[in-house]
């Protein structure tokens, strides 16, 4: 954008909104134009040029946001490697700026980015995609708000007849994924502090990820129909509708172990409640 | 010293009383009060990350702890269960980065609702934030950006803090930042822009010393000149911090413990402004929680010298 003399605050502002965002170096990218812009709004001192004052906001700009993408993406960054990450990191915050209040929000929105991203070096992208996915579930599920878990004495007040129309509420922090790959031992090897491996074969794989009582992030394998039964759930079917549609996939593992879902759901605390029709 | 006298000799009189008033006359009966009447509570450090296990399990008597508002302006989990492990034991301060006060976007009602839910949470005293701008439409750049020193600025800025000061119900006090670059539209000082500011808005300043001398360093001025030139009873809280000396600029890091300099630009501060709440910021490279807390014990000890020394008003002298 040009820039008067007279500018006023919120011109200002703009232009140096819009410089700090700029990927490449001021003052190796600066032409005549830019720069003679850059010295209408930035005195410069003795030691600094204007480019060289700007410069310090612009790489301050990408240095913050990179180191936040990074630790809230530990696996995506190990599986890419320190190079690729940053350059997806500068087109992803390129593409979609910084909007939040919140560094915390940074990344929510780049999992669903890099699902229509095309150019991941030969080879990475389906993993760098789930793990992208992966990555974010642990933070959001982190800080998500919490609701007291539904009590056994109203689940034994429910008609049996109740059940197929009934819909079951689940935690706010619960979080399922469907993988084509073992996304998930791969992270837990990243946290550890190991050096997982660069090939990670396919193997399908079912997980939860939920706030346990000591309100860190746990995750949990589920079985096909168990992780399709959920979705459904979290999408508002009632438990027949979503049974049925679970029933698909796995129709032995529904049948045979609804209940015993149920229990271990509520003993995780994932249920918060369940709405019958009055 | 550069004053009101100073601008007046520069034209700008006509648009800038509410300079003149900044050293003479003073705006409302709590400004008549040393820390805007607002308590001294002693020598802090801010409650980091790597020191919560520390700190709960060790229990250390310093006297206030100051959370970052940020950290716990979300909606669950473990951050709101460390908030009131904190609150059940400890004195604590909010302090922001987010509010953005001198953007030229509209204020974020909802930052601020959940803001003010958690003042009245902790029941903070005062909330802090940088005399800084943070967003552009579309786009907010997570940095305290400096502002243009104009009158165009110091009215934009304080109509905000009004709003914000008559909607959170509580005093807002206004960090000095440290800054890397100088606008060719600053007609004003930068310590008689944060002045006209606080004076304009009622409000109170957050004196970080380390800032000043960072700034000092960056911009060629002189960091005693700034400190005998702000309006000594708006200032409610005093930051102090390490930097990185790049040579031909300092950044602010928070990264290592307080220069000398700075320790005698703070001795200075306080023998003008009486004993004034204290905290210690380090936020990278962060040491064994003893360390900074030495800082901050560092800091008492000055207070008290001081204290003893001068005797001013409304000092209250503190244990280290």
């Amino acid at each position: 954008m040009s820039i008067q003399p007279d500018a006023t605050l919120a011109e200002i502002q703009a232009f140096l909104g819009a410089l700090v965002r700029r990927s490449d170096n001021l003052g190796a990218s600066a032409n005549v134009d830019a720069e003679a812009e850059i010295r209408m709004v930035i005195a410069g001192n003795d030691r600094l040029t204007p480019v060289q004052q700007a410069e310090i906001y612009r790489e301050q700009f990408w240095l913050r946001h990179r180191d936040s993408l990074d630790e809230d993406f530990p696996a995506l960054s190990s599986w890419l490697g320190q190079d690729a990450f940053e350059c997806l990191a500068r087109a992803y915050l390129a593409a979609i700026p910084p909007s939040s209040w919140t560094l915390r929000d940074l990344g929510v929105a780049w999992p669903a980015w890099l699902d229509q991203y095309e150019h991941f070096p030969s080879g990475l992208g389906p993993v760098a995609r789930e793990l992208a996915h992966l990555d974010l579930g642990f933070i959001t599920a982190f800080d998500a708000p919490a609701r007291v878990p539904v009590h056994a004495e109203k689940v034994a007040t429910i008609a049996e007849d109740a059940w197929p129309d009934a819909r079951i509420l689940l935690q706010p922090s619960l979080r399922v994924f469907a993988f084509k790959h073992a996304v998930n031992g791969y992270r837990w090897a990243v946290r550890r502090g190991d050096i997982p491996g660069s090939l990670l074969p396919a193997k399908p794989t079912w997980i939860a990820l939920y706030r346990g009582e000591d309100l860190r992030v746990h995750e949990a394998e589920l079985a096909v129909g168990e992780h399709a039964l959920l979705v459904q759930l979290a999408a508002g079917a009632t438990l027949s509708y979503a049974c049925e549609q679970a029933n698909a996939l796995d129709p032995e593992g529904v049948e045979a172990q609804l209940g015993g879902w149920l229990s271990h759901w509520a003993r995780r605390g994932w249920v918060v409640d369940i709405v019958t029709k009055p | 010293m550069q004053g009101a006298g100073w601008l007046q000799g520069r034209g700008l009189q006509g648009g800038l009383s509410f300079l003149e008033s900044n050293a003479l006359v003073t705006t409302s009966n709590h400004a008549r009060l040393p820390r805007l009447g607002l308590p001294d509570l002693g020598c802090g450090v801010g409650f980091r990350i790597p020191h919560y296990a520390h700190v709960f399990e060790n229990k250390p008597a310093v006297d206030f702890l100051e959370l970052i508002s940020e950290n716990f302006l979300v909606d669950g989990g473990l951050p709101l269960k460390n908030l009131d492990r904190v609150l059940a034991e400890w004195r604590v301060v909010q302090h922001g980065v987010s509010l953005g006060i001198g953007a030229s976007t509209p204020l974020d009602w909802e930052y601020l609702r959940r803001l003010k839910a958690l003042t009245r949470h902790t029941q903070t005293p005062w909330v802090t934030d940088h005399l800084c701008w943070t967003r552009v439409p579309g786009a907010d750049l997570h940095d305290l950006m400096p502002l243009p020193y104009t009158e165009e600025a110091v009215r934009h800025v304080a109509e905000r803090v009004r709003i914000v000061q008559d909607f959170l119900e509580l005093t807002v006090g206004l960090e000095n930042t440290s800054s890397y670059l100088t606008y060719r539209a600053s007609t004003l000082t930068e310590w008689d822009f944060l002045s006209a500011v606080a004076n304009e808005a009622d409000c109170g300043i957050l004196l970080d010393v380390n800032n000043v001398y960072v700034s000092a360093y960056n911009h060629g001025f002189d960091a005693i000149t700034y400190l005998d030139a702000i309006p000594k009873n708006r200032v409610v809280q005093i930051h102090l911090a390490g930097h990185t000396n790049k040579g031909a600029y300092i950044l602010d890091t928070h990264s290592d413990f307080v220069v000398d300099r700075v320790w005698e630009l703070y001795r200075h501060a306080l023998q003008r402004l009486g004993s004034i709440s204290t905290l210690i910021e380090w936020d990278s490279e962060i040491p064994d929680f003893d360390t900074v807390w030495g800082e901050a014990k560092k800091a008492a000890a000055i207070r008290n010298e001081v204290a003893r020394t001068v005797g001013t008003e409304g000092q209250d002298e503190h244990p280290t």
